[in-house]
């Protein structure tokens, strides 16, 4: 004969009396606290520096108002850069960078009969075009993303 | 005496208000509510691993990760309901991971099951456990329950053993009602086969 659910029901809630030992509770609960207080040592141990840093940040205080003073900066900063008022950049002024490179390479650095290195130094030169472009067609040679040649080459 | 004295006060809080204390440090309010769910999520873990260390380990796993997220617990569910679902999924995580490596090690019976109304009624009626003795009757019952899935044993633990509505499991679970009927459904079909053999033997 099957169990029918009624049955099967009662013979499964006489798990209920299946009890561990009476003062297991208890033990139990020792045993969590010694496993919390271990845990806490270890977390003090390893992770106290960046709670004092937590505690340290939550307690300072910024003012109401510097919030909207830091949003009104950035918002009259973001409307002078967008309408081109004003540029953190400075202007590059071809003419003076020629005159200067000029100065600064004449004789290729030779000065006085001697090789002066400081005036070749490559990092510290202005880029600027040494070729002015053609009026009348594409570059034909190209170096560096330069322009370096603008006629056609008679042989190879 | 002092002490003792608070903690029969605690015991008389509701679980919000020691959920609280216990959330601005008064450690005593989670002993409160570990001698209030103890045994029934123990039960519930027990019921589901057939096994009283597994279920020991899990036991303080669980009320240690209750501790360490209770901070995080908001109060949108009853803390009853909480520490429930925490044991489930702790559980069902284990119960995959230990996979087939496992011995029974069970508890023993209540003396008290003996005065039991229900014990009576089976023991008297014509049914199979009439003829099998209890030690005999706890190991068919916890073999044919290890048969089952793990969450189908989740929802047998808590609707049979332990008693808990299908809207609460379903809550526990957080699938719906429906669900928890389909599972236990199938589960009974299958306990009733798993036993079915056990008295064919």
């Amino acid at each position: 004969m099957m169990l029918d659910d009624q049955q099967l029901t009662q013979l499964l809630r006489l798990k209920r009396f299946e009890q561990p030992p009476p003062d297991y509770f208890d033990q139990a609960l020792d045993e969590l606290h010694h496993r919390l207080q271990a845990e806490a040592v270890h977390h003090s141990r390893h992770f106290g520096w960046l709670q004092d840093l937590f505690a340290e940040l939550n307690s300072f205080r910024v003012p109401k108002a510097a919030y909207a003073g830091a949003l009104g900066i950035f918002l009259v900063m973001a409307t002078l850069m967008g309408t081109g008022i004003w540029s953190p950049r400075s202007t590059f002024d071809l003419y003076q960078a020629q005159t200067k490179a000029a100065d600064e390479n004449q004789n290729g650095g030779i000065q006085g009969g001697r090789i002066r290195l400081t005036a070749l130094k490559a990092d510290k030169q202005d880029i600027f075009p040494t070729i002015e472009p053609s009026d009348t067609g594409t570059p034909r040679y190209i170096m560096g993303g330069q322009p370096v040649s603008y006629t056609t080459p008679s042989s190879f | 005496m002092a002490a003792g004295r608070s903690m029969e006060d605690l015991h008389l809080l509701e679980d919000e208000v020691l959920v609280s204390r216990t959330q601005a440090g008064d450690t005593h309010a989670f002993d409160v509510l570990w001698h209030k769910y103890s045994p029934r999520i123990y039960s519930l873990i027990y019921n589901m691993t057939s096994n009283h260390e597994d279920a020991n380990d899990l036991l303080l796993e669980v009320f240690a990760k209750a501790f360490r997220s209770i901070n995080g617990f908001k109060g949108k569910s009853s803390f009853y309901t909480w520490i429930h679902a925490i044991a489930v999924n702790m559980t069902i995580n284990f119960v995959k991971k230990r996979g087939r490596r496992f011995q029974m090690s069970l508890d023993d019976f209540d003396s008290n099951i003996h005065n039991d109304k229900e014990f009576i009624e089976l023991t008297a009626s014509n049914t199979p456990i009439r003829e099998v003795d209890l030690s005999e009757l706890q190991q068919r019952l916890n073999e044919a329950m290890m048969k089952l899935s793990v969450e189908h044993r989740a929802v047998v633990t808590m609707f049979d053993i332990q008693g808990m509505p299908h809207a609460e499991i379903a809550k526990i679970l957080g699938v719906p009602e429906a669900t928890v009927r389909s599972r236990l459904f199938y589960a009974h079909r299958q306990l009733q086969n798993y036993l079915e053999e056990f008295r064919k033997q």
